[in-house]
């Protein structure tokens, strides 16, 4: 729900996932649900991997970039650059928006509560409980149904398939990316691709058709839903990322996603990926991603600004659940080619930092 | 031809003021001319097959074996499209 009357929030927030590539990162549009909100009047702060992600040059969406040494750095890299942002810039609280730094940032937690940073993230324990190799315990755990899944470690294992199922099989990475392979030599290449992106395990899991639906969700330091929104992907990209998609509303999705909170006892920002198949009608879990979608934005313009949720629930507020939001509400996606200025690029590159003053001058 | 359908599936459905028909529970929109139009708002309502077909036939210019024709393809296509079961 929106923030009573008159209260401002003049708090520093950073976010990250700023990247841009085709798969996009939810970092950009966790930002702008944060600008939709007047009373957010604090700076945005971007901590980006890389110099060339394509959001620390959107005009006016973020006030101060700032580099962080990538996840497999490890932690005391990243607890050393936190620190010289913290003393650069003060940070009121970190939205994580990336798969691979979340472990990082979960172990980081007392250590940014005692520098002052709040966070909403998920335990250890519930991170690991929804990766794409334990989806199938949730079924005794949540009361869903998930397709027929195998964890394997080799291209071999990978060529099986399923044990009693034919192909297509699906192969997916264990961050992200999945295949259809129609073919044993086809499994096989796909893990070799996939091991060589993501590292192992590898997932092979059930081939289901039927419509396919995202939820973008948000769960409070409880794990209690704040809100869930619902979303069928119109338009795919060339490796099945959502490009344009619709907001739809059905109950029974709403009650399967209720199920899942009550099961993990989520706390913070999720995306439930969905199947409804078409063999026999019923919902199937996909897979959970522990962070905001890329198409966050559609579920704010839909009436549930989930990210500035999250603000407020990381810094203790109690925030009343959603409860509606609108259905059949569409969004396309706009690629863009951003200008980069010099100087600033320099000045990333270099010493790993920007930091502008001058956003109110800004059109977003 | 029996042209009753679930009343409360099609009362979560919405018909825009352009004659489209979107279903929520799927996303999926529709085209409607406005024939389609004037059946699935009767539908919405629940009104009864016989005052449908009343309706249809003060409305559009169109003979009883006509319209019988054509709701029979309607009825046909809509379950197509999974929109009747």
């Amino acid at each position: 729900m929106s923030p009573e009357k008159g209260q401002v929030y003049p708090q520093n927030i950073a976010v990250t996932g700023l990247n841009s590539s085709e798969n996009l990162a939810a970092g950009a549009p966790v930002i702008r649900s944060l600008r939709a909100v007047p009373a957010f009047t604090g700076k945005v702060v971007a901590l980006a991997y890389d110099a060339l992600d394509a959001g620390l040059y959107v005009p006016g969406l973020v006030d101060t970039s700032y580099l962080l040494p990538y996840p497999s750095q490890g932690l005391a890299a990243l607890t050393a650059r936190l620190s010289h942002v913290a003393t650069q810039t003060p940070l009121d609280l970190i939205i994580p928006c990336l798969d691979s730094e979340l472990q990082s940032f979960i172990r980081l937690e007392s250590f940014l509560t005692a520098q002052g940073i709040h966070t909403l993230l998920p335990t250890e324990e519930q991170l690991v409980a929804r990766t794409k190799a334990n989806l199938a315990g949730l079924t005794a755990r949540c009361g869903v149904a998930v397709p027929e899944t195998r964890v394997v470690f080799t291209r071999g294992h990978a060529a099986q398939g399923l044990a009693g199922l034919p192909f297509p099989i699906v192969v997916k990475g264990c961050f992200c990316e999945a295949y259809v392979a129609y073919t044993p030599a086809q499994a096989a290449g796909y893990f070799d691709r996939l091991a060589m992106r993501w590292g192992v395990p590898v997932i092979v899991q059930e081939y289901l058709t039927g419509i396919e639906f995202n939820v973008a969700a948000l769960g409070d330091s409880t794990g209690k839903m704040l809100g869930a929104v619902a979303m069928r992907k119109v338009i795919l990209s060339n490796t099945g990322k959502a490009w344009s998609g619709v907001t739809i509303h059905d109950p029974t999705l709403l009650t399967l996603v209720q199920d899942i909170f009550t099961g993990l006892r989520w706390r913070g920002p999720i995306e439930i990926e969905v199947l409804k198949a078409a063999r026999d009608g019923q919902w199937y879990l996909l897979e959970i991603n522990p962070r905001f979608p890329a198409w966050i934005h559609l579920a704010t313009a839909a009436g549930q600004n989930l990210p500035f949720a999250t603000v407020r629930a990381a810094l203790g507020e109690v925030v009343q659940p959603f409860t509606t939001y609108a259905a059949g509400l569409r969004y396309v996606r706009y690629a863009q080619d951003m200008i980069c200025d010099p100087a600033e690029f320099d000045r990333l590159t270099a010493i790993g930092e920007i930091r502008r003053e001058d956003h109110d001058e800004r059109t977003i | 031809m029996d042209t009753r359908v679930d009343g409360a599936r099609w009362s979560t459905m919405s018909v825009s003021a352009a004659g489209s028909l979107f279903d929520p529970g799927t996303g999926y929109a529709y085209t409607l001319n406005p024939v389609a139009v004037a059946i699935i708002t009767a539908w919405k309502a629940d009104e009864s097959p016989d005052r449908l077909r009343a309706a249809l036939l003060e409305r559009f210019e169109v003979d009883t074996r006509t319209l019988e024709r054509d709701l029979m393809e309607f009825m046909r296509r809509v379950k197509w499209l999974g929109l009747v079961t």
